[in-house]
This record gives C-alpha cells, structure tokens and sequence, in this order.
C-alpha cells in the first residue's frame, strides 16, 4: 500500500478529508521525531515501539580500493515490532 | 529523556505543539496504527511519507541449533518486520550527527608522518634565500642588528665558544675546505634560483659582494661555525672520523647545505658578530638534515653490503651516485627509494636460510630459486599447507610437497615435527599461485587423495 492509498482510506476511516490527514501525519512524523531525538521512545501496544539508538564509529574497509574508512557515529529510528504484531505476522506466513 | 510513551501520552504532546483537540488526535492516532497493521498484514508494505516504510522481509527457512541441547533444528521460512525510516525523519534525528562525515584513515594518518620530512625540505629552500636576499640588498642594517646584540649576546653562552674552538680545531680545517666549495658553489645556485624573484640585480652584487669578505674571514667564518659544531659536535667528528661511508653524506652536505649555507655565510660574517643566534637556528636545521642524510646513506650502505654480500666498495661506490642526485632534489624521495630498497633485503635474508619463496621477490630474483631441489623443515605446529602457502603461495599446493615425500609422511594431515619436506621445483606440476587452472588442478588431486584414503 502506498501512501495514496494509505491516505485514502485513513480519512475515510476518520471522517475527515485527506489534506486533513496528510497534515496530521505530518505533525505526527515531527512530534515522533521530536521525541525520538531526545532519545524518548514511543510504544503503540499491540504494534511496537520505535526508538532512538546511537550507532557507534566504525571503520569499513572496501575491498576493492582496499581504502578503510572512518564511518562517524549516527543516530537511526529503530522500530521494534511488539509480540502480538510479530505473531500475527507468523501466522500469515502459515497460511 | 528515556520516556517512554504511550500512544495517549503522545497524543497529548501533539496537541500540546498544535493546540488541537487532544481526542481527535488520540482517535487519529489510534486508526492510524489499526490501518497501519492490516495493510501491512495484507500488502506486505506499506509507505507513509514523513514517517517510513513498514515492510514485512521473507526469511528462507534455515538449520540452527538448539544452544542448550545441542540438537539440530530447523527453522521454518517466516516473516519478519522491516521499518525504513523516512529521509526527514532520520534527519530529523540524526540532528547533530549529521555534521560528521565519514573520513578515509589513510589520509588521516598519512600527513601527520609527512609533515616533519616536508619541513625538513621547505625549510632547507624557503627559509634560507629570504634572508639571503634581505642582508645583501641592505648590505648593513645595523641599527637592526645592533639592537639585537645585546639579547643574543646574553643569549648566546660565550664562554662556550673559545673552549670548543680547541676542540674544533681539526674540524676548522674541513669547514675551511666545505666554505671554500661553498664559496665556489653558491654563486652558481643562488643566481639560477634568484631570477625568480624580483630582486636580482643588487641579490648578484651582494652575492658578488660578500665573497671577499668570506675569505678574509674564512678564519672567523671558521669560528662562527665553531659554535655551530659545538652543539653538536659528535655528528662532525664522525663524519670527519669514520672513512668510507661518512664520506658520503660529506660529499652531499655541500650540495644540500651550499643554498642554505653560503648566504648565511655571506649575511653573517660581514655582519656575523651581531647576530649569531640565527645561525645557530639555521645551523640546528643544517645538523638535523646531515644526521637525516648520514642515516639513510648509513641504511642504504648496510643494506646494499648485505645485498651484494661482501662486495663492499662496489656497494659503497654504487650507492653514492644514486643519493647524491636525489639529494639535491628532495628528501622526500630519498626516503620513498630508500624504503624500495630496504624492502627487499628482508626476503632475501629468508632465500639464504634455505626457503627461496619465489613468489614473494618475484621482482628481485624470481628464475633463480625455482631450478635447484629444496628442502624444508616442518616447523612446530605446522602443516603441508603452511609449508606449501610459504613456498608457493598457495596453500592448495601442499598436494605436491606430499606427493613428492609420500614415504616420509604416513598421513596428510598429521606430519610429524622436523621433518625434512623436499620442495619440488614449481615448473615440475606447473605450480602458479595466480593461475587459476593450476590451483585447481592441484584441488582435484586433493579431491582424489582423499578419496583413496577415505574407508
């Protein structure tokens, strides 16, 4: 489903026009941003949570130049899918 | 910082930064993620743009382990969550993170090794025409100069001096000898890299100039020098002591030193009493580029006596040449040919202890190791693959070394310590570690060996 389609039917499932909703999941993105950056988490039950974690330096070497790089540390949304999800998630595989 | 909310708390902090009605975006919230989860479930991806893409990834079905059990399981093709943050999101995260930038080490290494060598060779050429320039075309600031006198004086330890000029006495007599080549030499120099610079006409006369003052001076240009030795003086009494292969960097000082030296010279004898602290300066750099060049002669000279195994003066005399020219053109260089060549001694060391590995001085001498039957010995802990990857270069060629010393060894892969291995000559199975046909030619006949001891 893209992001059209996801649009679509969430506004027809609140009731509300899709500027509407293309707003909120704007404020949404910036709110969780927000958060995440100062390393809060938010867990939705029944889904998962998404987190903050910090990716330390590391140095990669590529095997073609044979250089070795220097990669600086970041920061990266991590998405942990929750148990039910993830169960769920199995059983259509089982299907 | 490490809250961890829920999706009402969040809702709250929505409408607490939009000022909208706290239920509707609760309610938002909640459908959002409903919808999120069943298209995820039905499409298998689902993209929202400022949030990510939740994908579901196959895993294939694969054989593990049961770590407390030992036994063998397998576990089943299944599904698994992928989230793919958007560009903005990440961004938005990452915040200042995002000002470091991934940097190749090499370069973050590189420079700080070569900076000193490179101030050794700009500081031999730029520093020194500068005042070389200054003095001759001003022939006697004094005011300048004598202000100055008196904190060099105090500075410099006069007592000192007279002391070590006893000392130096013989030295004299080689610098005396070194000014009189600077004396011919500096003019050819300066003059070709003079007209660069604007000033030529009065930069020749004062070279021109300050000749004759050199040689009434030379005596006193002897004694200037004196405290310049007397620093440190061991690095000249060697180079005036030891015969062959101090001999050379003396041929070369006066070739590198000359455009450091002679205007110095020329600028501080005729005004030589007032500053003699700059020459000790200059002189500190003049000693640090001598002992540079008196170790890598020192080096190379071992090293080619080593290579050419007893052949000294042919050595000696072969090494200077080469030196010289670079020399005078950078040290730099130096540096890179001397390091070639202290490179391959290493592997030569190796050939005369018994274990020619053609592959690894393949530039150096590669015919040669190849024709004669070789010996090895099974060092401890060894196996045919450690002997083969040393004399061949590959380790798949240990199928040979076995076959040609089947008596010796009952098993393959157990061979007893100290065993005397005949190497046979790579050209005998057309062994070639970059051949790829060859390497697995000798596979093959592993295959089959193993085949045969198999039960």
């Amino acid at each position: 489903m893209n992001n059209k389609e996801f649009v679509v039917e969430l506004a027809q499932r609140m009731g509300v026009s899709q500027k509407e909703i293309v707003r909120l999941i704007g404020t949404f993105s910036v709110t969780l941003g927000d958060r995440l950056s100062e390393s809060d988490s938010l867990s939705v039950y029944g889904f998962g949570s998404f987190e903050m974690v910090t990716r330390k330096e590391r140095i990669v070497g590529v095997p073609v130049t044979g250089k070795r790089i220097l990669v600086p540390p970041k920061r990266v949304v991590l998405f942990k899918p929750g148990v039910t999800l993830k169960d769920k998630v199995k059983n259509i595989d089982a299907e | 910082m490490n809250n961890r909310y829920t999706l009402t708390d969040f809702s709250e902090l929505m409408a607490a930064s939009t000022g909208e009605d706290k239920r509707m975006l609760e309610q938002f919230c909640k459908t959002f993620f409903a919808l999120l989860e069943e298209a995820l479930l039905r499409d298998q991806i689902v993209k929202i743009h400022g949030v990510g893409i939740f994908k579901l990834q196959k895993v294939e079905r694969r054989r593990s382990v049961n770590v407390q059990t030992g036994e063998a399981v397998e576990i089943p093709q299944h599904f698994k969550i992928a989230f793919q943050p958007d560009k903005d999101l990440s961004e938005q995260v990452n915040g200042l993170f995002a000002a470091f930038e991934s940097v190749e080490i090499d370069q973050l290494i590189l420079p700080t090794e070569e900076q000193p060598d490179r101030d050794v060779a700009e500081s031999g050429d730029q520093p020194d025409p500068s005042p070389a320039f200054t003095s001759p075309t001003i022939p006697l600031p004094t005011e300048t100069l004598t202000e100055e006198v008196p904190e060099e004086r105090e500075l410099q330890p006069d007592s000192v001096i007279p002391v070590e000029v006893e000392n130096v006495s013989v030295e004299v007599e080689n610098i005396s000898v070194e000014a009189e080549k600077i004396l011919i030499e500096p003019e050819k120099i300066p003059e070709v890299s003079d007209p660069v610079i604007p000033e030529t006409d009065a930069e020749i006369a004062g070279t021109s100039e300050p000749d004759e003052p050199y040689r009434e001076e030379s005596e006193e240009c002897c004694r200037s020098e004196a405290p310049v030795e007397a620093t440190e003086p061991t690095a000249d009494l060697v180079a005036a002591v030891s015969p062959s292969p101090d001999e050379l960097p003396q041929m070369q000082e006066p070739t590198r030193p000359d455009p450091v030296d002679l205007p110095l010279h020329t600028v501080e004898v005729s005004e030589r009493r007032p500053d003699p602290l700059p020459i000790k300066k200059r002189s500190d750099w003049m000693i640090y580029a001598l002992f540079f060049v008196v170790l890598i002669l020192g080096g190379g000279g071992i090293y080619m006596a080593l290579y050419l195994g007893g052949g000294r003066r042919a050595s000696t005399v072969k090494i200077e040449p080469i030196p010289t020219i670079f020399d005078t053109v950078s040290t730099h260089e130096e540096l890179m040919l001397d390091t070639s060549k202290i490179a391959p001694p290493i592997e030569i060391k190796e050939d005369s202890i018994g274990e020619p590995p053609p592959h690894r001085a393949p530039k150096t001498e590669a015919p040669k190791p190849q024709e004669t039957v070789r010996y090895d010995e099974v060092g401890k802990g060894e196996r045919l693959t450690l002997i083969s990857l040393r004399n061949y270069g590959d380790k798949v060629f240990w199928i040979y070394i076995y076959e040609e010393n089947k008596e010796k060894i009952k098993t393959p892969n157990n061979v007893a310590y100290g065993t005397k291995l005949v190497i046979p000559p790579a050209s005998k199975y057309g062994i070639d570690p970059r051949d790829r046909e060859s390497k697995a030619r000798a596979q093959r006949k592993i295959d089959a060996l193993f085949e045969s001891l198999a039960p």
